[in-house]
This record gives C-alpha cells, sequence and structure tokens, in this order.
C-alpha cells in the first residue's frame, strides 16, 4: 500500500508530542508539552503515578504498576521493585551498599551485570524498566488517544548523581521499550525548569531532590529563560527506600526479640514488612504517632508498635544529616554561600516527611517552594524539554554539567583527570600521555569516572587499547587523548600516538549493561513471547488509527460529497460504512483491511484537500511536489 | 582529532566574542556563553538534520571550552598569550639559566629517591616546594596584566615577560602533577 498523504497533514491531528517520563524508583509518571504548559497524563481511573513494579503471573504474563505492587504481597518472589537501584551496577555494588531487598542479586553469567533471581532464571533490571517505561508508554497513548506506535519518542529523566553505566543502561530499558531518547535530563533540573518556567525571573535555586531510592541536590542559576547548573552533588544510594529500610529493620528486632523469629528470613514476610513500614512512614507525615504492625499467623507472629513521629525522626536523622551535607559541597562547588541562594525547591516524594522539609528549610534559611506537586514536578519538567525538543515555542534552555570527574588510569593505579566535575556539557577535553616501558607497541586505556585519586575508588568504565606504536625508548611517544561528553551525558574517547599516526576510538561501554546482541535479541524474544500483548496493542492502535481517519473523513464529508466523483463518492462511502460495522470487532485482520480500504477510498478526498490547501498557500507547488517532500 | 589539526583552532576570545583582555567581569564572559549558547545549544538543533546537529553539538563543546578557560584566571592568560600570536611550550623551560635548570633537576632527583624509598614526607616537601615556586610565577603573571592595565603602552613587551613567568608556572605544575600523577600508561 503506498504512504498515503495522511489526513494528519491538513492540522486535524497535532505533531506526535514527545514523552517526558519520570522513571522513578518507586514510581514513574508521564507527562507532555500542550500548548503552553505541560500536563501529566494519568490512566482510565485517573491515576497518574505508576509505580515503578513489575510482577510475573503464573503463565509467565507481566503485569506492570498498580496491579503488580498488588501481587508483591501474594507473590513477592515473582515481583520486582526498586530496580532502579541495580540499573547498571554489579552484584558486588548493590552488596556495598546494604541494601535490604527482598530477592536475590547474582551477576550475569559473564559480567558484572546485576540480575535478579527469579525461581531459576534471571532477570535484567533493564528489562524490568523496560516494561515500566512501556505501561507509561501506553498510558500516555490511551490518555492521549493515541496509538502507542505515534508515541516513539522521550525524554527521560535520571538522577544527576547517575554515572555513565547507569545512564547507558537506562538508554537501552528505553530502546526496548520502543522509545527514542532525545534527550536524558537530571531530575533536579527537571525540577527547575518546570518551576522556574512558572515564576520566570532571574534567581538562584536549590533543587533538593530526595526520592524513592536517590539523593540529589543541585544549584541552578535561572536567567531570561536560561537554567544554568552551577554544580550538582549527590548520592545514588540514600532515598526512601533506606528510610523504610531503618523503619523494618526497628521492626524486625522488635519482632524477634518478642516472637524469637526473623521476619527478613522470609522473602514473603519481609515484603509485607516493608509494605507496612511505608505506610507506617506515611502516616507519621500526617499525625504524630502511627502503628507498625506485622501478622503473620502460619508463623504465629503478631506484632505492633505506636511509633511515636519523634523516634522516627531519630531514626532518620542521620540519613537527613548526610543529604545537607551534600548540600554543603554542592554550594561549595557553585562557589555560593547558602545567603546568595533565592529559592528552595523540594522534590521527590520523601520531602513530604515534616522533619526532612523542616530540616532544609532551616538549613537554607528559607521556605521551601510551594505550588507544585513533588510527585509530579520531574515529570512536568521532563514535558517542557520535550516541548523544547520539539520545537514547541518554549522560552527554556538547559545548560547542564557533568555530575563527576572523568579520567584515564595511568602508572600506579593514580587517576589522571581530563574532564572535571561540574563542566558544562557538551565539552571536549584533550591530554597528553606517553609510555612507561621503553619500546612499549600496545597502549592501555582505562576510563574511569569518579572524584577519588586512586582507580581502585573510582568506577570503572571501560578499557581500549592503542595497538601499533612504533618501538621507542619510554617516555618518548606523544599520545593524544581526546574526551567528548555529549549533551545526554555519555562519553566518547579518542587516542592517537602523534609519532606514528596509530589512532584508536571507542564509545564507552559500560560492563554493567547489555551488549549490543542482547538488546537485539531481547528486542525480538520480546515481540515472539508476548504475541497476544501485541495482538491486542494492535488491535487498540488500529482502533484509534481507524478512529482518526473516520474523524477526518467525517469533517470533510460534505466536500467530498459535492466534489468527489461519483465513483470515488461511492467506494468511500461504503468503506465508511463498513469501517462502522468493523470497529467494534476485535479482529486485526478485519480491522486492518476496512483501514486499508477506508484509506484508499479517502486517498482522492485527501488529494482534494490538499490541493485546495495548496491552491491557498503555495500556489505554485504541485501536490506530488508537496507529498514528495513529506516522504 | 582531524579537524582540530586541519584547521586552526579559534582562540576562547573570539570564539566568545570579547575583546582579547585580561581583565574580564565574570559577569560579562557568563553573559557572552549565555548568548552564544542560545543559539548554538543542541538542543536548538534537535529538528535539523544529523549532519548540523553534531556541528552544532561540537561547536557548544568549543564554546563550553573556551567559557571553562576563561573562567580561570591563569588558564585565560595562557589563552590571552596564545591568542596574541606568541608561543607558550607548556611543560617545557626553554628560558631559564642554566643554574636554575639545575636546582630543577635536583628537586627532582630527591623526588623520585624519595618515591622509591616511599618517603611521603619528602614527596610532599617537594611537592610543597614545586607548588608554591608556581604561585610566586602566577602572582607575578597578575601583577604585570595590573601593569599594563595601567600602562597601555607597554604591552607588547610585558607581554613577552607574562609568557616568560607562565612556562615557567606550567613546568612547576606539571613537574609536581608528574610526582603525583605520572602521565604514562600501562
Amino acid at each position: 500500500m503506498p504512504t498515503l498523504p495522511s489526513l494528519n497533514l491538513l492540522g486535524d491531528t497535532a505533531p506526535a508530542p514527545v514523552l517526558g517520563i519520570d522513571l522513578g524508583t518507586t514510581n514513574s509518571l508521564v507527562a507532555v508539552w500542550e500548548g503552553n504548559a505541560p500536563r501529566v497524563l494519568s490512566n482510565e481511573h485517573g491515576i497518574a503515578i505508576l509505580p515503578s513494579v513489575v510482577s510475573w503471573t503464573e503463565d509467565d504474563s507481566v503485569v506492570v504498576g498498580g496491579a503488580a505492587l498488588a501481587r508483591s504481597k501474594i507473590a513477592p518472589d515473582k515481583t520486582i521493585h526498586s530496580a532502579k537501584r541495580l540499573i547498571g551496577r554489579g552484584a558486588e555494588d548493590i552488596q556495598k551498599a546494604h541494601l535490604q531487598l527482598p530477592y536475590q542479586v547474582e551477576d550475569a553469567k559473564d559480567r558484572p551485570m546485576a540480575m535478579v533471581r527469579m525461581g531459576n532464571r534471571l532477570i535484567s533490571p533493564i528489562e524490568v524498566s523496560a516494561h515500566v517505561l512501556s505501561a507509561a508508554r501506553a498510558q500516555a497513548s490511551q490518555a492521549l488517544e493515541r496509538p502507542v506506535s505515534d508515541l516513539n519518542t522521550a525524554v527521560i529523566t535520571v538522577p544527576a548523581y547517575f554515572d555513565d553505566a547507569q545512564r547507558h543502561a537506562t538508554r537501552e530499558a528505553a530502546k526496548l521499550a520502543g522509545l527514542e531518547v532525545l534527550r536524558m535530563v537530571n531530575e533536579p533540573t527537571a525540577a527547575a525548569l518546570a518551576y522556574g518556567l512558572q515564576r520566570g525571573e532571574s534567581s538562584r535555586i536549590l533543587v533538593y531532590d530526595l526520592g524513592g531510592g536517590t539523593f540529589d541536590a543541585s544549584v541552578l542559576q535561572l536567567e531570561d529563560g536560561v537554567f544554568r547548573v552551577l554544580a550538582t552533588a549527590g548520592d545514588t544510594a540514600l532515598g526512601g527506600d533506606d528510610i523504610d529500610s531503618a523503619l523494618v529493620a526497628h521492626a524486625a528486632q522488635g519482632i524477634q526479640k518478642k516472637c524469637g523469629l526473623n521476619p527478613l528470613e522470609d522473602s514473603s514476610a519481609c515484603s509485607a514488612l516493608r509494605l507496612a513500614a511505608e505506610r507506617c512512614k506515611k502516616n507519621l507525615s500526617e499525625s504524630t504517632t502511627a502503628e507498625l504492625s506485622f501478622h503473620d499467623p502460619e508463623a504465629g507472629i503478631a506484632w505492633r508498635e505506636t511509633i511515636q513521629r519523634k523516634d522516627f525522626e531519630a531514626l532518620i536523622s542521620p540519613m537527613v544529616e548526610r543529604s545537607l551535607k551534600y548540600c554543603k559541597h554542592v554550594l561549595q562547588d557553585a562557589g555560593l554561600q547558602i545567603e546568595d541562594l533565592d529559592e528552595l525547591v523540594l522534590v521527590g516524594g520523601s520531602t513530604r516527611i515534616p522533619f526532612v522539609r523542616q530540616s532544609v528549610e532551616s538549613y537554607v534559611g528559607k521556605e521551601a517552594q510551594a505550588g507544585l506537586n513533588p510527585d509530579e514536578i520531574v515529570a512536568l519538567g521532563a514535558a517542557v524539554q520535550g516541548g523544547v525538543l520539539a520545537g514547541a515555542n518554549v522560552n527554556a534552555l538547559l545548560l547542564d554539567v557533568t555530575p563527576l570527574s572523568l579520567g584515564i588510569e595511568t602508572v600506579g593505579g593514580t587517576v589522571s583527570k581530563l574532564v572535571h566535575r561540574n563542566s558544562p556539557i557538551p565539552c571536549r577535553a584533550t591530554e597528553g600521555f606517553t609510555t612507561f616501558v621503553d619500546g612499549q607497541s600496545a597502549v592501555k586505556f582505562h576510563v574511569v569516572q569518579g572524584e577519588r585519586e586512586l582507580v581502585a575508588d573510582c568506577r570503572s568504565l571501560g578499557e581500549f587499547i592503542l595497538k601499533g606504536v612504533p618501538p621507542m625508548p619510554a617516555g618518548l611517544p606523544k599520545i593524544g587523548v581526546e574526551f567528548t561528553l555529549d549533551a545526554d551525558g555519555i562519553l566518547r574517547v579518542k587516542a592517537k600516538e602523534e609519532r606514528s599516526g596509530a589512532a584508536a576510538s571507542i564509545e564507552i561501554k559500560p560492563k554493567h549493561g547489555l551488549t549490543d546482541e542482547e538488546v537485539e535479541s531481547m528486542l525480538k524474544c520480546a515481540w515472539e513471547n508476548a504475541e497476544s500483548d501485541m495482538q491486542a496493542r494492535r488491535v487498540s492502535d488500529l482502533k484509534t488509527e481507524l478512529e482518526t481517519v473516520l474523524r477526518s473523513v467525517r469533517k470533510n464529508i460534505s466536500l467530498a460529497e459535492r466534489e468527489l466523483s461519483s465513483n470515488h463518492w461511492t467506494r468511500l462511502r461504503e468503506a465508511i460504512e463498513d469501517a462502522d460495522d468493523a470497529a467494534d470487532g476485535d479482529s486485526p485482520n478485519t480491522l486492518q483491511a476496512v483501514l486499508g480500504e477506508l484509506e484508499e477510498s479517502a486517498y482522492p478526498l485527501a488529494e482534494l484537500l490538499m490541493n485546495n490547501l495548496a491552491r491557498e498557500t503555495v500556489t505554485d507547488r504541485k501536490v506530488e511536489e508537496i507529498i514528495g517532500g513529506e516522504s | 582529532m582531524q579537524e582540530s589539526k586541519g584547521k586552526l583552532r579559534e582562540d576562547p576570545f573570539s570564539l566568545l566574542g570579547l575583546p582579547k583582555r585580561f581583565h574580564i567581569p565574570l559577569s560579562d564572559l557568563d553573559q557572552a556563553h549565555l548568548e552564544a549558547s542560545r543559539i548554538w545549544h543542541p538542543d536548538r538543533f534537535a529538528l535539523r538534520p544529523e549532519a548540523e546537529r553534531l556541528k552544532a553539538e561540537d561547536h557548544m563543546a568549543s564554546l563550553n571550552e573556551a567559557y571553562e578557560t576563561l573562567k580561570t584566571p591563569i588558564a585565560r592568560a595562557a589563552a590571552l598569550i596564545e591568542a596574541e600570536g606568541l608561543k607558550l611550550d607548556k611543560g617545557t623551560d626553554t628560558t631559564s639559566s642554566p643554574d636554575f635548570l639545575m636546582d630543577m633537576m635536583e628537586l627532582k632527583e630527591e623526588a623520585s629517591n624519595a618515591r622509591a624509598k616511599g618517603d611521603s614526607d619528602t614527596i610532599q616537601s617537594v611537592v610543597k616546594k614545586l607548588t608554591s615556586l608556581q604561585r610566586q610565577e602566577e602572582e607575578l603573571v597578575f601583577q604585570l596584566f595590573d601593569q599594563i592595565a595601567m600602562e597601555p603602552n607597554t604591552r607588547t613587551e610585558k607581554l613577552e615577560e607574562i609568557r616568560g613567568h607562565l612556562q615557567k608556572a606550567s613546568y612547576f605544575r606539571k613537574t609536581c602533577g608528574d610526582l603525583l600523577t605520572p602521565s604514562a600508561l600501562l
């Protein structure tokens, strides 16, 4: 079937928007730029928040969001939450972070990529995040009444402190979900974007972002629509999850004392306790006492305790202190004093805790900005950036920085830094190196990310080797190394020996991610496995498309009747009837057939409309040219 | 890398449209970078063909590099000298007296012996010495620029003097850097 001059050309439907997705540790949200403001998109029940939880049912189909969250109690061993804390990491990293996760984490067979053990198989956090992103995409499709296939570009937010490996992994997840990431925006920056756009005056903003699993602090300068990030700092292992964990640990102690059983040893008990802790935490934000209770009749456990808010505050105070220390660092890096700040913006569900809010406000000496929902603000900011990239009339420009220094290993395990943290991106840096041994013909480049002086304390991003260096005495070769960081903070490294011209270049592929082949095969697998899923989606896509075309045709029906030849008119009328009949059915083949016939029989009408349009606007161009120029 | 070799790289002052002066108010620098970013940031090219987008990204990287260079006084001084067509041979010192070079050799040897023995106190004291020498040279550079601001007609000869001090400063810095972080790769 030839590509038709889609009726959308006539302005019947707006161009597909860029999705702004906040892929959170606990919850995700999706928003779009609409007209002159961002809007959060809700599901059919009017709920915008999509829990970042994925569960596998008995027949191995995948459930995402609220339904998956509901299953975490009945099928904890088949349900994965907080995948964001694993993404782009190795099992060792996870162990070091002392996360209390109700599932077992181990490395993939052949590389240090953390995977979740589920019975006899391993599931990668990238796959889990991909399911969440797919669900967000589907939610947007429903809210916008557009086929899923229309929504294939996105701005996705990541914690500012995500390193190269974690960014790569997030990008892979998006690819698996069928989304091209136009830009990755740091979460605190996105929040500032949403806030700043509302206000529009020039100011210096501290964004304090305590999410489910990560903490970021950023200082931005807003001037005339330009958001310049001055500095950013944070911790990818500090968040609301840790607050829950503190409560869980407290409860576990009490339970052990009373019942002599450790609930943390049982995954379903652990899961239930976690939910109870989360509920208790939320209640403590509303009232000064809350009940934390746990019952497991099978194991003979019945335990409850009334938690006082002040005890809870003492429990989480070390975490809050840690976050304030980062605020101090970030101000130092930005070259500012606390008094220089004009505004404080709080982001993330954990900033709902009164103690957190009060501590930050008293540290900064200012009240936090109110107005936007802290759960939604990051997604709103992502949508703003989506609008910027889609060329919408948004007066905003984001100048972001790289959160971590980038360097190369030199002899003795030390790091030579090429790009320093808080450098504006995109950026480029070059540095000269030489050899250590006489006659050395190959040189190893070990690229690392982090602030420490020793390689062992930094994060390894990858290695590559420059070969073909002609034998020379040590110290004589001149090896130029160039780092380029793009606007997403993704790194490319090039090296060249100046005397011989030997050159090598690499885009850093982190060890903790998927290989290209794996992404390919997972994409294929997803297609094959989820055939019924696909069919349902296809039916819904076809229906949406059919409705869109029908609407456009009906809008111009009087013109068609008036100006089409009788053959064309009859064919179109019949096609409309057939389409109406088929619209309620569920057979993709029938839908496809009536849609094809409708589109084809509407072609003369489209041509007519195009010609009318062409006559009005571009008098000297033929319709063929316009169509040709579009396809 | 070929590209930067092939054509003459524009100096950071011209890139940002700023006068070739040492004394530039930070607000002017911020403003210039902001204006250039408005035009060249890759976000402005999201809908353009890939070739254009990459070109913008590359140019934005140069603008950011220029901005960072001009923000740091000593890097700004070096950039100015180079922009005036004077050559800076970073890390090597060709202007100094043999006596000075001998002193340096001794200092380096002291450091490398200390390193072999794992004597961190001596390394620290050599590093301290080098750092203070570097600071002295840098201070002279700043003073000379102040003098140029007062007596513009002495500019040409002062720039030549500044070049000498910059070269020494960068020589100290590099020697010190090599002590702490060797520039050799495995």
